[in-house]
């Protein structure tokens, strides 16, 4: 949750990856290291210009690759392959074209495209059809519970979870965090929609 | 079904590889025999992923984060790229409408002094002395040059009014030095010089105006060498009438700058004179007269 000044460390793919894999503040750093890498978001503009997209496009990609990418290395689908900005790129290709077949204006698209797993379909579905009734259950655990499930999900530790959200210690912050989260599943379970995605699966 | 805290982080350690490969070895045996337990997990897993959506929402603000605090110079990237292009276009219209307006400004009159060799203000009142009647017609109000004996360029050479009251008389030089840069201001002042300038054409051709009108403003403001570059650069281009204009500009530019640039000078005059077709042929001829005087 620092703006660390990410141009003072130097960083090597190997710990980027561990870095972020490990959740915490130091994957933020992290993060920030690859947004701000020289030369990325040019080659992503630069990708995005050529198939077709506008500037307003290339920032979204930009973004929206980042979003990917940690969510990649996190769920460890980052194969090591290529380097990691290769497997940026490769992610900005990739969600660029699939943008672009959204709307109607290409079909090809290959999981070829990038180096790594495509993003799993239930996956895709839960994060863009779903959202708006997961978006509410959220909404419904209060601010302090939805607070400590994000740090929880980006693996902070309970250590950092006491620290950043002041509670008296990590087994309180532990219990809190498991009392949040059953309090989220029971919302959950009002939806429908989370019942069949639950027996389809 | 909720599972007790202990089950519940326990299949958190499992789905998020927070156990070593014995224990993940075991969980899953355990698994397998437990249709109970695999759909705690199963259901967990869901949530996790679900889960996600925050994990966006904190990457995102952070990103917008980011992006507030990036110099807007190292991010030529989506709106700040278009950010940087509105910028640089508004600089240059700003560049080109300064040096237009500069350009369009009315020329001296004659008889005031030149803006490029303007004496600094004196502090005190100017001496009372007349001014002799041999000075040079050309620059009644000019300070007076004189040869140099310290081996600075002739234009820094510039005899100051003196600040007494009581002055040396003045001696009047049996022959007026030539004042080159009156001389250049007084061919530079001809209205043909700036015939054609309105001529615009495609993409290159208003180009090279902007190049011009900067080359000028640079000659305006003393920056001879730039000047000469800048002019050069127009010159090379051959087109025309910017190169014909440049190549003028650019004798008037080592003008300036004589003695030292005699050698240039000559040799571009001699380059305008050796093309009868050259706009300004017959003004470089009446300038060759002029220095050989």
């Amino acid at each position: 949750m620092t703006d660390t000044n990410t141009q003072n460390q130097a960083w090597t793919d190997e710990a980027l990856v561990q870095a972020i894999r490990s959740g915490g503040p130091q994957r933020e750093v992290a993060l920030q290291t690859m947004y701000e890498k020289p030369g990325l978001r040019e080659t992503v503009i630069r990708l995005v210009l050529d198939y077709g997209g506008q500037r307003d496009d290339a920032l979204d990609v930009f973004q929206e690759t980042l979003l990917l990418f940690d969510r990649n290395l996190r769920e460890g689908r980052f194969e090591g392959r290529s380097t990691l900005a290769t497997y940026f790129v490769g992610i900005a290709k990739w969600r660029w074209l699939a943008l672009r077949r959204q709307q109607g204006r290409m079909t090809e698209l290959s999981p070829g495209d990038y180096d790594g797993q495509v993003e799993s379909p239930e996956h895709e579905v839960l994060r863009a059809e779903h959202r708006d009734w997961l978006e509410k259950a959220l909404g419904q655990i209060g601010e302090r519970c939805r607070q400590l499930l994000q740090l929880y999900q980006l693996d902070y530790s309970m250590e950092e979870i006491t620290k950043t959200m002041h509670y008296a210690n990590a087994d309180v912050a532990k219990k809190e965090a498991y009392r949040c989260r059953m309090r989220f599943r029971e919302l959950l379970e009002d939806y429908p929609a989370w019942k069949d995605l639950l027996n389809l699966t | 079904m909720l599972p007790d805290e202990i089950t519940f982080y326990k299949i958190e350690d499992y789905l998020r590889g927070r156990m070593s490969a014995a224990e993940r070895a075991a969980f899953e045996s355990e698994m397998a025999g437990d249709a109970e337990l695999a759909t705690l997990v199963r259901r967990q897993q869901q949530e996790n992923q679900a889960l996600e959506v925050l994990a966006e929402r904190h990457l995102r603000v952070r990103m917008n984060t980011w992006e507030r605090q990036r110099p807007v110079t190292m991010t030529p990237a989506g709106g700040r790229y278009r950010r940087l292009d509105w910028m640089r276009w508004a600089v240059a219209a700003m560049l080109v409408l300064a040096a237009g307006w500069w350009f369009l400004q009315p020329r001296e009159k004659p008889g005031e002094a030149p803006i490029a060799v303007q004496p600094e203000t004196p502090v005190t009142k100017p001496p009372t002395t007349t001014v002799p009647k041999t000075k040079p017609k050309t620059t009644p109000a000019r300070p007076e040059r004189r040869s140099n004996p310290t081996g600075k360029s002739p234009q820094d050479v510039i005899v100051e009014a003196p600040k007494t009251s009581t002055p040396p008389p003045v001696k009047p030089p049996a022959k007026p030095p030539t004042d080159y840069a009156s001389l250049a201001d007084e061919f530079y002042r001809e209205g043909d010089f700036l015939s054609g300038r309105q001529a615009r054409g495609s993409g290159v051709g208003k180009s090279l105006v902007v190049k011009e009108l900067l080359a000028h403003s640079l000659l305006k403001s003393r920056k001879y060498d730039a000047a000469v570059t800048a002019f050069q650069e127009i010159a090379r281009s051959g087109k025309q009438p910017y190169a014909d204009r440049a190549d003028w500009a650019l004798a008037l530019t080592y003008l300036h700058q004589m003695p030292r640039r005699s050698g240039a000078l000559n040799q571009v005059l001699q380059n305008i004179t050796a093309r009868p077709g050259h706009t300004f042929n017959a003004k470089a001829k009446a300038l060759q007269a002029r220095l050989q005087q």
